[in-house]
């Protein structure tokens, strides 16, 4: 059961005759939003957090001679003026070169299929579930303290612009975060985490109690486990932790604004370009369902899409905003995202993933000496062809098989060369979408990732020698 | 009657105290990206967040339909049997502190101004390293809070805001070099030409590759790769001390630290965007000493913890955002700065490292404070000069050991980052090497 839009009454007539205020501007983008959240978390042993917000605003988006002019506001009033006011503000810069793709217009209107709505939960029904999974972990043996965070958020999003389009979107999202902490060997805390989120089923968050006893019971195992020791490995990654490298180490470099004016970038990311060996395939698409980054049009109205950015080892595809396919001769990828109503869309992605191989995880393990074997993400980060990524969980490979428990496992290196050294791919993908993405100041930005167990060869592992 | 008027009043006869928070901000910035000036905007944002406190707990609901008080006040109402425990107490009055965040010059900053300020940096900058693209941000903000509570204590406070950065990169296969500067502040000054100087000189000195052996190193940290101090502001956090979270919840008067760092939270300092006359539960505003010569004198409180550990408040009760109840937060954690400057430190080492930028800061284990990141921009050392830059390299260490025993020097040039702190000098750290 899904509820009507309505941020405003007649908003499609009012959205319309707002348009016609940008008369002088050669695209003239207008979305507006609604937004509910809601906040649980308890610590320890107590209620932290009980926060409930509701947020509306929107934004005007408009290219006059080249240049971008933005304006965000809260008040839905005046629409006209805003549409000025963003006119103003590009011609604030003066004349420059930027100019879009061809746009299809467009008129639809995309409901999800809610299994079941948070929002009709009453909140003390998820209060009480939320301090039982945390006092599972709390009074589980070696537990010195406890994190238990729930959320839930749901938009609907109107997007038009001076081409035509209008588009109503809905969007919801359910997430429970339990972290359990225990004292290491030096007295201090070490932390261990898992999760349940869904794009459109409370029922996700129930039935979690061994969730929580598992979450417990290995942040007393990290705690007592040795640090990893510093250097160059065989290692293997878990399907968690392959999402969080191809989304940081290669999905950023895929987006096009930062190549589409930048020769020497073009240069390195040429299509046809070897980027692993032939088993690597890698893709990113809004159109996998259910994701963080599901949805079936873009903020610039663009229709979404699966988009090969590697196949069969070889270059294949970048994202796209109507701006750099335009500059770069090539098509919008319905990668045009932004956070909220407070920013302009830029290119982003939606569902990152490697393909499955053929391989399985046993065969991968079964010819390494000493390596390692690291599980979940622990965040991320890129710059440009650098990465690094942090393991939630960490273990030594030892003589074919997965040993002893480390802790502070992360992973560093140089994109190209890693990709390279991908020499087995298993057959079992996993979807993720708790992470949020950030770039530049629009963070978190909703985004699934996905991929099976990868293995690297000459992998850096930092540490303490 | 203002909105905040219409709401203390209904919420005022539904529960046993009300607090009423109210901001409207306006924001103009530029951007650059490839060399070019890309985008202007212009956000205003306007909102507000009710708490009221009905049996000993706390209702909160923010919204910005501030148009509706009836369902602001019935939600939060609604919220308060199942909310938070509040041990504190809102103030009967607030005391403003004597400090101006707001200026007015800066307030007035059209987006001329900042495209001519920011035109005027990328085309130094690129003028010096032209074979770099540069990407920059200028922005300027005026926030308007008012805070309420129907014990008819009444505040407001404007504050303007200037931030921005300035990064370049250098693209060649195998051989990506990003560098970058940012800061923010109450006042527009001379900011977006400094980060182009600072800019400049680093790209400078990266120019040569220098070869660095996997191993220990004395290493100095400059205030950007300070970033691994997150776990170090968990720690002096009351909110962590009650829930026993902070490695330093019971070392109270203790030597926590070497006898040379000395910590404050400086909530008087006018340039320092976090500084408010009261904080935003409307608790006067204040220094705080944190650390002093090395030994635990406090933690940063709200009203709650406050009340809970039966101490004074501490003027550092913040909103993440509107949507968030007020909790501990720094208003700008201060690291005091020592005697030498940066490159009077660099010419004292025989062999070792700078390291200006990191990257993964954030995936650091955020209470033991363990951390492994990735160097981005680091420079090998030898006989007190700069050699060359190094790459493909990890820095791994623990922040409070390196604080205890590890500490060789406070350098004297402090900077805001995400805290406010000079270069540091360590002894012994572990870097790890590709290859």
């Amino acid at each position: 059961m899904t509820k009507e839009v309505a941020l405003l009454p007649d908003v499609r007539e009012r959205v319309e005759e707002a348009l016609k205020a940008g008369a002088d501007a050669s695209e003239v983008e207008i979305r507006l939003e609604e937004i509910e959240t809601t906040q649980i978390a308890f610590q320890k042993d107590s209620l932290e957090t009980l926060d409930k917000g509701v947020s509306q605003g929107g934004c005007v988006r408009a290219l006059v001679d080249g240049s971008w002019g933005f304006s965000s506001f809260n008040s839905l009033q005046n629409l006209p003026d805003r549409v000025r006011q963003a006119i103003t503000m590009a011609r604030a810069l003066g004349p420059s070169d930027t100019v879009l793709a061809e746009q299809e217009p467009c008129t639809d209107r995309v409901p999800i299929e809610i299994a079941r709505d948070p929002r009709a939960v009453p909140v003390s029904d998820t209060l009480k579930l939320v301090e039982t999974y945390n006092g599972i972990m709390l009074h589980s043996p070696g537990i010195a303290s406890t994190m238990s965070r729930y959320a839930h958020s749901h938009y609907r999003r109107i997007f038009s612009n001076k081409s035509g389009s209008f588009i109503e979107q809905e969007k919801m999202r359910v997430t429970l975060v339990l972290v359990a902490m225990a004292v290491d060997t030096d007295g201090m805390l070490q932390d261990s985490m898992d999760f349940a989120n869904s794009l459109v089923n409370y029922d996700v968050i129930l039935g979690k109690e061994s969730l929580a006893e598992g979450v417990a019971k290995r942040a007393v195992e990290t705690a007592a486990a040795p640090k990893v020791k510093a250097g160059t490995y065989t290692v293997v990654v878990d399907p968690m932790l392959t999402g969080t490298f191809i989304h940081e180490a290669f999905g950023h470099l895929s987006e096009a604004d930062f190549v589409h004016e930048n020769p020497d970038w073009q240069k390195i990311l040429t299509m046809g370009r070897k980027m692993g060996l032939p088993h690597l395939n890698i893709t990113d698409g809004a159109t996998v369902p259910n994701q963080g980054g599901s949805m079936k049009y873009d903020d610039e109205g663009t229709p979404t899409q699966l988009t090969y950015l590697v196949r069969d080892g070889i270059l294949t595809g970048r994202l796209h905003s109507r701006e750099t396919a335009k500059a770069m001769g090539e098509k919008p990828t319905g990668n045009a995202r932004a956070v909220n109503y407070r920013f302009p869309p830029i290119v982003r992605m939606t569902n990152t993933s490697i393909e499955p191989g053929t391989h399985t995880f046993s065969e991968m393990l079964s010819d390494i000496k000493l390596g390692i074997y690291a599980v979940k993400a622990h965040g991320g980060q890129t710059s440009l062809e650098q990465f690094t990524f942090g393991a939630g969980e960490g273990f030594e490979i030892l003589n074919g098989k997965v040993g002893r428990r480390l802790r502070n496992v992360s992973i560093s290196g140089n994109l190209f060369r890693t990709l390279e050294n991908i020499d087995m791919i298993c057959d079992d993908r996993k979807w993720e979408s708790l992470g949020g993405c950030g770039k530049g100041a629009q963070a978190p930005l909703p985004v699934g990732t996905g991929g099976p167990h990868i293995r690297i060869q000459n992998c850096v592992v930092g540490g303490e020698s | 009657m203002t909105v905040i008027d219409a709401i203390l009043e209904k919420a005022g006869k539904k529960s046993e105290a009300a607090e009423v928070f109210h901001t409207t901000s306006e924001t103009t910035s530029c951007e650059w990206s490839s060399d070019k000036l890309k985008l202007a905007e212009v956000k205003e944002t306007s909102g507000v967040a009710l708490r009221v406190l009905i049996g000993g707990k706390i209702g909160f609901f923010a919204t910005n339909k501030i148009d509706d008080p009836d369902t602001i006040v019935d939600m939060a109402c609604e919220l308060a049997p199942l909310g938070t425990d509040f041990a504190g107490e809102f103030p009967r009055s607030y005391r403003p502190a004597e400090v101006s965040t707001f200026h007015e010059p800066t307030a007035s900053i059209g987006a001329d101004k900042l495209v001519d300020a920011g035109n005027s940096m990328v085309s130094k900058a690129k003028a010096a390293k032209s074979e770099a693209m540069f990407e920059a941000k200028l922005s300027r903000t005026v926030v308007r809070a008012d805070i309420a509570n129907s014990y008819g204590a009444r505040a407001d406070f404007p504050k303007t805001v200037f931030t921005g950065f300035l990064g370049g990169s250098i693209t060649r296969e195998g051989d990506v070099l990003s560098i970058w500067d940012y800061d923010d502040s109450t006042r527009f000054e001379n900011q977006p030409d400094e980060w182009a100087d600072w800019t400049i000189r680093r790209f400078g000195e990266a120019s040569r590759i220098a070869r660095l052996q996997a191993g220990e190193y004395t290493c100095i940290l400059g205030p950007m790769a300070m970033e691994i101090l997150g776990p170090l502001q968990l720690a002096l956090n009351a909110r962590m001390v009650l829930k026993d979270m902070s490695p330093l919840r019971d070392k109270l008067g203790r030597q926590v630290f070497d006898k040379r760092v000395s910590l404050i939270d400086d909530g008087l300092h006018e340039s320092m965007t976090g500084t408010q006359p009261v904080d935003d539960e409307g608790v006067t505003g204040r220094r705080t000493t944190l650390v002093e010569n090395g030994v635990l004198k406090g933690f940063i409180h709200d009203l709650h913890t406050a009340g809970k550990m039966g101490v004074a408040p501490t003027g550092n009760g913040l909103r993440a955002g509107l949507a968030a109840t007020p909790r501990a937060g720094f208003t700008t954690l201060t690291l005091m700065a020592g005697k030498r400057t940066l490159d009077e430190m660099i010419s004292s080492i025989d062999k070792g490292v700078l390291i200006e930028q990191i990257m993964g800061a954030h995936q650091a284990s955020p209470f033991s404070g363990d951390f492994s990141v990735s160097v981005s921009l680091g420079f090998m050392i030898e006989n007190g000069k700069i050699v060359g830059r190094f790459k493909d390299s990890m820095l791994a260490g623990n922040i409070f050991r390196m604080l205890q025993i590890q500490l060789r020097e406070i350098g004297s040039e402090l900077k805001h980052t995400t805290l406010l702190i000079p270069p540091m000098m360590f002894d012994g750290m572990t870097i790890a090497t590709a290859g």
